[in-house]
């Protein structure tokens, strides 16, 4: 899987959404998820988030699986583990030593939803917010000052450069003869083969590329101007609105 | 005049260094020149461009003195940001110096941070783009563009802060020769058109050299000469290439041909003004044409038939390729960026496995051979050496891969043979005084060399090398060449990609011309010269010789000439028409 | 003639030492990134696990995922430098669509305090094998914690949450904490870390 990041430039009521409205709105899922620890509004839950995904965001359902499915992989081995590990009372099912509860099987339904609907709402945070909205909301609504927010451009910038450095290096020391001798001791020396090239052509760029932007003026004042600003719309507050309301009568419910 | 940039008597050394690395230097550049500034790695061409928009002292500290001035203003009693709209800096590696994401946003960068009105840059964003022509790319991502459009970002970017001065560092030592042309002829228009004043450092100078008004030569932290290119190319050609740089191959031609009795009016350093200095004075037509050498007795190291190759993503890489390769030529893959070369050369090398019937090395199909078992054919030198480093020191890294084949593991004690294979090899590329250095620490060139020879101990009889020349000095590109000499000599067979026309002339027997995925030449070197459709097609930049050659010659050439002692050697004919 | 002699030290910049310079910021960005590239590329990473195997290996690499902070605060040696690049690395983590939004972000973070917190027990003062394993052993508890929850560990009975957190906490000195120290080590050696803190401290130490 690449680190590249996955915005999906088109055109969704999610979209239009600044990423901070969508960060609190993220914020209230992973609440709502913590609160309940059994498997129907877990389920629930996860089913409003596939229809935000397709409906308000405009994601493809394949998009969507194709985003979640190592995760879901993850949470099956994760779901028997939980179903096994965790005591119960009313038994379900046996074979031989193995008994699968009713309470277990409702917990690690609960907990594997838990993380998939998680996992959702950060795919659809992620595939429609642009990162440079994202630092720009960083820096002109949080006040966070650009200096450092704008480091996260620089780590974007320099994913891809990285990954096809990594696949040549790779292809490199194969040739070499890496991977030609066995033992966990060579398996580690690899290890080092591999990184330290990756890590020292990085570093390498760091100084020139610190330099190009401090004669570009990076830093010089404390703020700076932007071509593009971030605003709040109506819609956006509307959306969060909701969602907090919501969020705070279940969890009162849920606690009284 | 007034000098735009002056400095007097500096010296400057860095933090925590004792050696200075600028030396009482001075020079001054005027309003709206054009300056070159050349000069041996380490000489101090980078340091001093830092020196001139404040980054030294301001960002890399040190000990400094003298007296810098630029666009009037003092840099050592200033900030960083009250110089940086005099001047931009474009440094050498494309995709160190872009940090952002988006082309717009590149450009928008130091405006933005200099508290530029956004409609002010919206305005500035078009200018810039418009000027080096990628109008119509704000919205793409900076890391998908090629080497060539990067480096005009780059410009962009600079141009957007409105600077007087251009300074490019070595900003064209990872281009191909077209878009090395491109940024040239670019600068060019800035320059005339637009009255920037620029100053350039720069290794290959052959089409830049007439261009300039001004040329420095740096060497040891000082300026030790400078003047018009004509002037110091005249009268210290012999210093230049004895401190190892490349000069321009007319100049070179014209120097030997003073030595043999010829007077300028002025004296030659690009094509144009050989050809008006020569035209009428010497002749290239009485020249007898040998054909290339070719044995046909020799067996093919390598053959490729009808091979045809797509990426995953759809893209067609190669296509219908055939040609064979004999045992001990040399020969060079040419083309542009994105023509195939390097997917060509890994499914010689079995990187991308052929498809059955269409690769053979030494008469045997390797489809479906082992990468690994590959190795003992094929030599294979990547083009950047520390991505193939494996090991701590550089002798380790020179036996790697015998103690690989021989199974010697860790704790096991080295055999005699294998040391001694070792110390052989560093020995022949002058490196075993350094052997228990680390390998990162050696400077590019003997990277570079210890690189081929850890790829070649196993005694491969084929080597692969992947653009082994780019941004070195001339000094140690030839060193490089004459390993592979060396190696070719022992009847090695020798395979390089490479953009350089005038290394290929001097050094390769035959090409491989590849566009488009397709092989549009396959021939001896000196009968590629003369075919201008190929080198159209492939825009292949002619060595300056060869143009000379050609402009000189009223016959049409069956063969070109395509170095300096061959196209002396047509005077030996022509003496009496001096 | 110029006969001025500037030293550039000046007592402005001394007293922002302990400030990020732009070269601090882009080589934490750098690290950030880095780790993760790396990780997703090194097949033979997974071999040695498998190799390894059992249910524990999640634990065993956990370390890993710090390493780029410690790394980070090794080499600049300011305070800050960890939870900075560790935070910086769950947010691009997030972009890149991979693991599980707030909850890397939160790993991320509770990671960067940790060690933060380990290096800050020293003032910032001590660069070696204690400082690091303590830093590195810091990043486990508060994300074991929580993670216990947001999982439903900790439901599992105390025995196997001791076990886990052990294998965790030794993850912790080894891969992140002892890696990044020998990582370190080997970088200054080579000349890349001109101007930062721990090349300075360096030659300060071969002066004496
Ligand atoms: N940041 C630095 N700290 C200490 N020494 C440095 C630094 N940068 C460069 N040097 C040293 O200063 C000297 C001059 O380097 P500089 O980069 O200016 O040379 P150059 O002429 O640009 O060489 P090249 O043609 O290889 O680019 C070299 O000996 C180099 O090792
Ligand atoms: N891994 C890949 N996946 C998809 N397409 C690729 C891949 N590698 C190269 N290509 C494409 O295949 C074509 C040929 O690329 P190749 O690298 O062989 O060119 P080249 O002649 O070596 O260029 P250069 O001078 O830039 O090294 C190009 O269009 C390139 O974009
Ligand atoms: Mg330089
Ligand atoms: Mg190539």
């Amino acid at each position: 899987m690449s680190l590249a990041f996955q915005y999906h430039e088109k055109k969704s009521f999610m979209h239009r959404i600044d990423p901070i409205t969508k960060v609190v709105w993220m914020m209230c899922i992973s609440v709502l998820v913590f609160i309940y620890e059994s498997a129907i509004p877990q389920l629930i839950l996860f089913a409003v988030m596939l229809l935000t995904a397709i409906l308000l965001a405009n994601l493809s359902f394949t998009f969507v699986i194709r985003g979640i499915w190592i995760m879901a992989l993850f949470s099956i081995g994760f779901f028997i583990i939980q179903t096994l590990l965790v005591p119960g009372e009313t038994v379900v099912y046996s074979i031989g030593p193995l008994v699968i509860h009713k309470e277990s099987l409702d917990f690690a339904t609960a907990i594997t939803f838990r993380i998939l609907t998680i996992f959702t709402s950060s795919l659809i945070f992620v595939a429609t917010s642009d990162p440079r909205d994202i630092v720009i909301s960083l820096t002109q609504k949080l006040k966070i000052p650009y200096r450092y927010a704008y480091s996260l451009f620089v780590a974007l910038r320099f994913v891809p450069t990285l990954e096809s450095e990594a696949k040549i290096i790779e292809a490199a020391q194969k040739i070499r003869g890496v991977g030609k001798q066995k033992g966990l001791k060579n398996k580690i020396e690899n290890l080092k083969r591999f990184s330290l090239p990756l890590l020292m052509g990085a570093i390498r760029r760091v100084q020139v590329t610190a330099n190009t932007m401090e004669s570009k003026g990076y830093g010089a004042y404390a703020d700076r101007t932007y071509i593009r600003t971030i605003n709040f719309s109506k819609q956006g507050i509307l959306f969060a609105g909701a969602w907090i309301t919501l969020t705070v009568c279940l969890v009162v419910l849920r606690f009284i | 005049m007034e000098p735009i940039i002056q400095l007097k008597n500096v010296s400057y050394t860095y933090e925590d260094e004792t050696e200075p690395v600028l030396k009482n230097l001075s020079l001054e550049i005027y309003k709206g020149e054009f300056v070159l500034i050349v000069g041996p790695s380490g000489s101090g061409k980078s340091t001093v461009c830092q020196t001139f928009n404040g980054i030294i002292p301001n960002v890399l500290e040190g000990t400094i003195e003298g007296e810098i001035k630029v666009d009037d203003k003092d840099v050592l009693n200033l900030e960083l940001k009250d110089l940086s709209t005099s001047m931009g800096l474009v440094f050498q590696d494309p995709d160190a110096q872009l940090c952002n994401i988006y082309v717009e946003d590149e450009v928008a960068f130091a405006p933005e941070n200099l508290k530029v009105h956004p409609d002010e840059i919206r305005n500035r964003i078009v200018d810039s783009l418009e000027k080096v022509g990628m109008l119509g790319f704000e919205h793409r991502k900076v890391f998908e563009l090629s080497g060539g459009q990067k480096q005009k970002v780059g410009i962009a970017s600079v141009l957007a802060m409105k600077p007087k001065i251009l300074v490019l560092d070595n900003a064209t030592a990872n281009l191909d020769p077209q878009a090395t042309k491109d940024i040239f002829d670019l600068l060019k228009v800035l320059h005339q058109d637009y009255g920037h004043t620029i100053v350039v450092v720069e290794n290959k100078i052959d089409d830049l050299i007439h261009l300039v008004d001004r040329l420095l030569v740096m060497e040891d932290g000082s300026v030790i000469s400078a003047g018009s290119p004509q002037h110091v190319l005249e009268n210290s050609i012999d210093k230049l290439t004895e401190m190892g740089l490349w000069v321009p191959e007319i100049s070179e031609l014209c120097v030997r041909l003073k030595e043999i009795g010829f007077n300028f009016n002025q004296f030659p350093i690009s094509v144009e003004d050989a050809v008006a200095e020569l035209k009428g004075r010497w002749e290239v037509n009485k020249l007898v044409e040998k054909p290339s050498y070719n044995d046909e007795s020799i067996s093919d190291a390598i053959t490729v038939k009808h091979l045809t190759y797509h990426y995953p993503n759809g893209t067609k890489a190669l296509y219908d390729v055939n040609f064979s390769i004999k045992k001990g030529e040399f020969v060079a893959i040419l083309g542009t960026n994105g023509s195939g070369k390097t997917t060509l050369v890994k499914h010689l090398m079995g990187i991308i496995s052929p498809p059955k019937g269409s690769v053979f090395v030494n008469g045997k199909d390797i489809h479906k051979r082992d990468l690994l078992e590959m190795t003992d054919h094929i030599g294979y030198v990547f083009q950047n050496p520390e991505h193939q480093f494996v090991a701590d020191n550089v002798f380790e890294e020179t036996i790697y891969s015998l103690k690989v084949k021989n199974k010697v593991g860790r704790g096991h004690e080295l055999p005699q043979e294998i040391i001694d294979e070792g110390n052989k090899a560093l020995n022949m590329i002058n490196l075993l005084d350094q052997k228990d250095k680390h390998p990162f620490v050696l400077s590019g060139g003997e990277k570079r060399r210890l690189s081929v020879v850890a790829s070649l101990i196993l005694g491969q009889d084929i080597v692969i090398l992947d653009e082994p020349t780019t941004g070195q000095d001339y000094a140690s590109a030839t060193k490089l060449l004459e390993l592979c000499h060396d190696l070719q000599s022992q009847g090695k067979t020798v395979i390089m990609i490479t953009h350089d026309i005038r290394l290929v002339c001097k050094w390769a027997n035959s090409a491989i011309v590849m566009n488009n995925g397709q092989m549009i030449f396959n021939g001896g070197v000196k009968e590629l010269f003369v075919q201008d459709h190929v080198l159209k097609k492939a825009s292949l930049i002619e060595p300056p010789i060869s143009q000379l050659a050609k402009a000189l010659s009223n016959v049409q050439l069956k063969q070109g000439i395509i170095t300096i002692d061959q196209f002396i050697q047509t005077a030996e004919r022509v003496k009496e028409a001096l | 003639m110029g006969e001025t002699v500037k030293v550039v030290q000046s007592p402005k910049k001394k007293a922002k030492a302990n400030r990020f310079t732009t070269v601090d910021i882009v080589l934490m960005a750098i690290l950030a990134i880095v780790n993760g590239v790396a990780m997703t590329y090194l097949a033979m990473l997974n071999q040695l696990l498998t190799a390894l195997g059992g249910p524990i290996l999640t634990s065993i690499t956990l370390g890993l995922y710090s390493i780029s902070g410690v790394l980070a605060a090794y080499i600049i040696r300011k305070p800050g430098a960890a939870l900075f690049t560790l935070t910086l690395a769950g947010v691009v983590q997030i972009l890149s669509g991979n693991p599980n939004g707030l909850i890397s972000i939160t790993a991320a973070v509770t990671d960067g305090l940790g060690v933060e917190l380990g290096f800050a027990l020293f003032r910032y003062k001590r660069w070696d094998w204690l400082s690091v394993s303590v830093s590195g052993i810091l990043a486990v508890p508060v994300w074991f914690v929580i993670s216990s929850f947001w999982f439903g560990y900790y439901k599992w009975g105390m025995s196997i949450l001791l076990l886990a957190f052990g294998v965790r906490c030794l993850s912790g000195i080894v891969t992140s904490g002892w890696l990044s120290k020998l990582i370190g080590d080997i970088l200054v050696k080579t000349n890349l870390l001109k101007g930062f803190k721990i090349d300075k401290d360096r030659k300060a130490k071969e002066v004496k």
